[in-house]
């Protein structure tokens, strides 16, 4: 039986771990392994967490490096079609716009996702994927750029 | 009005399923340790008891004749293994090239540091077979190869140093579709572990053309760009090694390993033949 405090934590940070693992690696069975993997680390972890703040980051930084990409095992045989896991529960607005934004560039994605659904800022985003304020913004502007030109102006402004 | 889509596009997706089995995985118990004394008088005491029943067989039974025995021949193939793909790719001779090479295109990168691109001498194509896959299967379960302790420190890395580990400039080996701009950073924040070693050393090398742009990832870790190569997908070759290429519209996303290094590209309002010559450049 888990502890209750790392369960509640889990419980807590599932949802934002496995959806930061979906739009880094546009899979659901590799965000959930991901995540998976990110919450076992967790559990084994050592580490001193000085605030819950701190473990977020850490959990963010763990999922971003644990779903590099779209490497996979070829030996889960468990297929499913990338249309039918993520959007299949979509109303067709919000399917445009999250497959416009799973078309990004993979380190675009990431920025986007944390700015636009974490609600990070510019200065959280940094800190927690360990890369510079000035590189983050720019990876948000050409995220966005992209955006706007995919999804022609719809849907507000980007 | 796109951060309130893209959040209701996120809440929309279900995550039940998904929260139930991974907390069924935590929760397995843990296997029980077998050492210590208990270990060592389990082990004595089947020892005994297999000592016991060598005498006692010994003396009451005799030896089977050898037609009793079912021998299992070995598998008449080898087991294909990333290692043993990895190996026979580069043990592989590489015989000249007798492709047709467009002239290399002039790239201009949006702060000016690199030079012009030389002409060079192209050759027609005749030995590329390319096959593509619905984009649509791209779904996999990740490798359990994640066990590897993957927060280490965070090193500023140069471009420059990245290309002497990589081995290769992929900037000046990559052949683009004329107006592409190489907006690839500079610098790139790498993970190393305590013997400054890296752990993650994945660089992205982006070149952006209006709506288009191509996305070249490079690493030396192979092993899961590999089980693409061997798992089930239509592979296609390109000068003489296997690529796995995924396509849907205007998108492509091919994986390749040359040279001991894994390459994962991406395009984007990029023609399949384009998607081919980039191929073609980076992986000679």
């Amino acid at each position: 039986m888990l502890k209750n405090d790392k369960h509640d934590i889990i419980e807590k940070y599932f949802n934002m771990v496995y959806k930061l693992a979906l739009a880094k690696t546009c899979d659901a069975n590799v965000a959930e392994d991901v995540t998976g993997d990110v919450f076992l680390k967790y559990m084994q972890s050592k580490k001193e967490f000085e605030s819950e703040e701190h473990i977020k980051a850490w959990l963010i930084r763990v999922t971003v490096n644990c779903s590099k990409s779209f490497f996979s095992s070829s030996w889960f045989k468990k297929t499913v079609p990338l249309e039918e896991t993520l959007i299949a529960e979509m109303p067709e607005e919000e399917s445009e716009v999250y497959l416009a934004v799973l078309k990004l560039p993979e380190k675009y994605r990431v920025v986007i996702h944390l700015f636009y659904y974490e609600d990070m800022a510019v200065a959280e985003i940094s800190e927690n994927l360990g890369i510079n304020e000035s590189t983050v913004r720019s990876q948000l502007k050409r995220g966005r750029e992209m955006l706007r030109t995919a999804l022609k102006g719809e849907f507000g402004n980007v | 009005m796109f951060k309130d889509i893209y959040k209701r596009a996120n809440d929309a997706i279900p995550t039940g399923a998904a929260y139930t089995r991974v907390m069924n995985r935590l929760e397995e118990p843990k296997p029980r340790r077998t050492w210590g004394k208990s270990f060592a008088r389990a082990a004595a005491l089947a020892a005994c008891l297999v000592f016991t029943f060598s005498v006692v067989s010994i003396y009451e039974s005799r030896v089977k004749a050898p037609d009793d025995f079912v021998i299992i021949n070995a598998p008449d193939e080898p087991e294909i293994t990333p290692e043993a793909t990895q190996s026979t790719q580069t043990d592989a001779a590489i015989k000249p090239s007798e492709q047709a090479k467009r002239p290399a295109t002039k790239q201009q990168v949006a702060e000016p540091k690199r030079a012009e691109q030389p002409v060079v001498a192209m050759e027609p194509v005749s030995t590329n077979e390319i096959k593509v896959n619905d984009l649509s299967v791209l779904s996999q379960s990740a490798a359990s190869a994640y066990s590897r302790e993957i927060i280490g420190a965070v090193k500023a890395v140069e471009i420059g140093e990245y290309r002497e580990y990589l081995g290769k400039d992929i900037e000046a080996a990559v052949v683009l579709p004329d107006g592409f701009v190489n907006v690839t950073e500079q610098t790139a924040y790498l993970t190393v572990d305590e013997q400054d070693e890296y752990m993650s050393d994945e660089w992205s090398f982006i070149f952006e053309k209006g709506e288009a742009y191509c996305e070249i990832i490079t690493t030396k870790k192979t092993e899961k760009i590999q089980e693409y190569l061997v798992g089930d997908y239509e592979k296609s070759v390109i000068l003489e090694k296997d690529a796995v290429i995924f396509a849907e519209e205007d998108f492509i996303r091919a994986y390749a390993v040359s040279s001991e290094i894994g390459y994962t590209v991406t395009t984007v309002g990029v023609e399949l033949s384009d998607a081919q010559t980039l191929l073609e450049s980076i992986l000679k």
